[in-house]
């Protein structure tokens, strides 16, 4: 239960409110003068219908697109009144909403997210708006190689039905096919509160927050939420070598190398972050930023990437060259992969990451947004509400052998990652 | 009405000319340490261009006390992050760590200002690394058309090159090219140290007075002598290459951001594109990429014509541009884009904006100004930007302009603004190459019979 004495934004309040919607409380760090709110379903792509990838994505535009009781103009003029933004994001397995803006507004905003949820219009002119603008996201994804080669890297390493194989956006043929009347389908049919959460970022009492929210979402109704994930067909194996993506008049090569990798729930997953921030992605001190740009300065950016969802993860490693260096960079990035098995990492190189990783976490405190992201983290994955003040502790129990085990076992592909790249057409040999 | 809120800070200058701003944040766990030069690409000459951005990446490369890598090194392992960036008119070098690491970005950026090495060995490797970065730019149609749209308005002011420099020029210059710009440009007379978060400005100053103090006035006066004459007519350019629709983009000279009508072009910018990049709506993240509110959303996007449609207005301390761009919805054509933007300014020249539209305006205009000093970062930086723009005070008088314009006022702006005489415009194409490849990718048609 919440309660008026949580005022460490690394421990959350936790309490229900109406029909299964899960309410996560963060107060706000001291310093801030912000609110945020996000709610959260874990369904996302994986619930488009066949043939009709895309729909989840066209949906989650929509909720700010005009409501019962006001137009869209209407509606984008009250978040102006109040400089409140609003977005949303669809990935495999979630859709997530979230507003923000002054701390002074905070019921106000609570109650367009509210309303926007709760009573979209979903019209046909605003599907027809959204459709033409995710065809030309897909057409200009296709034609920037660092979103083509992480695209064909997940198509080519999941095959149909993976649920990572396909792009959330869709694709042109199946956004063709949709209509007004499947956007209001799909939303009857998986909009709910019903295992839903709602994450609140605020320096008001916990307690008022929740009256109010009790009041906006209480009578709120819905279906039953879809069952978690089960079934996909395993990742391909690649074949040997790197497979290459030629967009005519682009200027940089950029490639993707790696393999299929563990769910978010994953006991090793606390090591995998080590081993990817030590990888790339501990920004400038990583191997591969220091190998790759700071020692022999092959290319601006350089770096790894894990993603871990509720059903399946992936571990990558990127950079972008030009097209005489793409060779040794494809080999750097294999080879620096490949160490994280091979050896231990020392001590002190473990040492250096790992407090650079935790000393950061103040940062993150000082501003909403940044706290924010760390409470939606806590609801998304069912995390203990006080993970974030756990995670030092947990870090810290990590020896170098937890973390090449868990690579051993658990990034998978790692001797021989799949490679992909997209730039400038290659000069014929 | 509602009123603009300030951060206050102090405002000193130590005897060696260096300018300081401090901004305590109260309860705030975290520093944010900026150092702003009053020199960036406008400062370059044909054959150099491209090299402040090319030394900003070389002052990471060590100082006597820091050898190569361990700045990065120091900040990063004392939870802090650290970055910087160049532009025509500055370019600014940050640190952002906790509280009680305040002393170790003030000793990095007291070394940084006059006492780097820039080390022979790492500079064809930084070469390498800034065409790279040129390279990854070049791969999105957008910086192609800034790029471009800059070189048509521009024929004789350093505004016509962008800060990443033309390959040919970074390929060309050597150490000393970098060294002479460094010398003469680098130094606390050239430069504002801000520094905003969980201090005590009564303990900070000392420590600030220890590092920067003793550095000798240095420093050349970077203004720019060049006068871009007047432009005598439109111009025009197409540009192809790979993407997905076309781009359009139209751009209006614009005086210096010191002259008395930034406060109106600011409010031009709020209306017609939802957004004034001075004073971005909301906080710092999950920033909007569309405004249903704004007038070329309503006339561009609502109408089926483009996916996306936005102004720009980016202050500068020279004559700069006041630009509208919009990207064509699949299958619709560039010159119905052009024809649709056109129309909108020759609204704005025609017909006033209503009283309540601009009162509406003032409060969102009012309202992201004020959360724009949420954190130490944010805080440091508006008050860096504005310094090195010319003065702090800036900030508090535009916005006040801002808040006194009628609805003549913008219509007389847009009349002045908006001339055919001085309108360039860069038109994107995607290349053919590109659609014959996704054409093959169909199934072929079949022809009826009969």
């Amino acid at each position: 239960m919440m309660s008026e004495t949580v005022r460490d934004p690394l421990t959350l309040g936790k309490d229900a409110v109406g029909q299964e919607v899960d309410l996560y409380f963060q107060p706000a760090p001291s310093s801030s003068q912000s609110f945020a709110a996000s709610w959260i379903l874990l369904m996302g792509s994986r619930v488009d219908p066949p043939g009709k990838g895309g729909l989840t994505a066209i949906l989650a535009r929509l909720f700010s697109a005009g409501t019962e009781r006001r137009s869209k103009r209407a509606f984008a003029q009250e978040l102006d009144r109040l400089a409140a933004v609003w977005s949303s994001e669809v990935l495999w397995d979630s859709l997530t909403l979230t507003v923000a803006g002054p701390a002074d507004a905070w019921r106000e905003i609570l109650s367009l997210l509210a309303e926007g949820l709760q009573q979209p219009r979903l019209e046909d002119r605003e599907v027809e708006r959204v459709r033409r603008e995710h065809q030309e996201a897909i057409l200009r994804h296709a034609a920037e190689p660092a979103e083509r080669a992480e695209k064909e890297f997940l198509r080519t390493l999941f095959p149909i039905p993976h649920p990572f194989h396909a792009d959330p956006v869709g694709s042109p043929e199946s956004l063709s096919r949709i209509r007004a009347s499947d956007v209001q389908a799909h939303y009857r049919r998986h909009i709910t509160p019903r295992g839903s959460r709602l994450v609140v970022t605020s320096p008001e009492n916990p307690a008022t927050v929740l009256r109010e929210i009790q009041e906006a979402w209480g009578a709120w109704t819905g279906p039953s939420p879809p069952p978690p994930l089960r079934g996909f067909p395993p990742p391909r194996r690649p074949r040997n070598g790197l497979e290459y993506h030629a967009i005519t008049g682009t200027r940089e090569v950029e490639i993707v190398i790696g393999g299929p990798s563990v769910p978010r729930s994953s006991p090793d997953y606390p090591a995998l972050v080590l081993a990817h921030e030590v990888l790339g992605g501990r920004p400038l001190l990583s191997r591969l930023f220091q190998s790759v740009r700071e020692r022999e300065g092959l290319a601006y950016h350089a770096g790894s990437d894990l993603e871990a969802r509720h059903f399946a993860g992936f571990w990558t490693a990127e950079a972008g060259t030009g097209l005489a260096n793409l060779e040794r960079v494809s080999d750097i990035l294999v080879q620096e992969a490949r160490r994280l098995a091979q050896s231990e990492i020392g001590d002190e190189e473990l040492r250096r990451i790992r407090e650079s990783l935790l000393s950061s976490l103040p940062l993150s405190l000082e501003s909403t947004s940044s706290a924010h992201d760390l409470a939606r983290e806590v609801a998304e994955f069912d995390l203990p509400p006080e993970h974030w003040r756990r995670w030092p502790q947990v870090l810290r129990a990590i020896r170098p052998r937890d973390i090449r085990r868990a690579v051993e076992r658990e990034w998978f592909l790692l001797e021989d990652p799949l490679q992909v790249a997209a730039g400038p057409p290659r000069p014929k040999t | 009405m509602l009123q603009p809120v300030f951060r206050r800070f102090e405002d000193e200058r130590l005897d060696n000319g260096l300018r300081v701003l401090l901004a305590p944040v109260p309860h705030s766990p975290v520093v944010s340490t900026w150092v702003w030069y009053r020199v960036g690409s406008k400062n370059e000459v044909p054959g150099i261009t491209g090299a402040a951005h090319w030394l900003e990446h070389m002052l990471f490369k060590g100082t006597p006390r820091f050898a190569p890598g361990e700045i990065d090194r120091r900040v990063l392992e004392a939870g802090g992050v650290l970055n910087a960036f160049t532009d025509a008119d500055f370019t600014a070098y940050f640190t952002t760590l906790p509280r009680e690491h305040l002393e170790l970005p003030l000793q990095i950026e007291a070394e940084r200002m006059t006492q780097a090495t820039l080390p022979a060995e790492e500079l064809d490797k930084e070469r390498s690394v800034v065409l790279s970065e040129r390279d990854m730019n070049e791969n999105h149609p957008p910086f192609r058309v800034e790029e471009e749209i800059f070189a048509l308005a521009f024929h004789q002011h350093p505004y016509r090159w962008d800060a990443l420099g033309y390959p040919q020029d970074i390929q060309q210059m050597d150490r000393e090219h970098l060294w002479d710009f460094y010398r003469r440009y680098y130094g606390p007379a050239n430069a504002v140290l801000v520094v905003a978060g969980g201090f005590d400005p009564a303990t900070v100053g000392p420590v600030i007075e220890t590092h920067f103090g003793p550095l000798p006035r240095s420093g050349e006066d970077p203004r720019v002598r060049v006068e871009e004459p007047p432009q005598r007519g439109p111009r025009t350019s197409t540009l192809t290459g790979p993407g997905s629709t076309p781009l359009v983009r139209i751009g209006w000279r614009v005086p210096p951001v010191e002259d008395p009508q930034s406060g109106l072009f600011l409010l031009l910018d709020l209306y017609l594109g939802g957004e004034a990049a001075l004073y971005p709506v909301g906080p710092s993240w999950h920033r909007p990429s569309e405004h249903p509110s704004a007038r070329l959303y309503q006339a561009l996007v609502d109408t089926g014509l483009a996916v996306r449609a936005l102004s720009d207005w980016r202050p500068r301390v020279h004559s700069s541009l006041f630009s509208l761009w919009a990207q064509a919805a699949p299958g619709r054509g560039i010159s119905e884009l052009e024809d649709a933007l056109l129309r909108e300014v020759r609204l704005l020249r025609e017909r006033r904006i209503p009283s309540s539209e601009l009162r509406r305006l003032k409060e969102k205009l009012v309202r992201g100004a004020n959360l724009g000093w949420e954190g130490s970062g944010r805080s440091a930086f508006r008050l860096g930007l504005f310094s090195a723009l010319g003065d702090p005070s800036l900030d508090h008088r535009i916005l006040q302009d801002a808040l006194r314009a009628t609805p003549r006022d913008l219509q007389r702006a847009a009349s002045e603004l908006f001339c055919e005489e001085s309108q360039n415009t860069v038109r994107y194409l995607v290349s053919d190459s590109l659609r014959s490849k996704s054409r093959r990718r169909r199934p072929p048609r079949r022809r009826k019979r009969g």
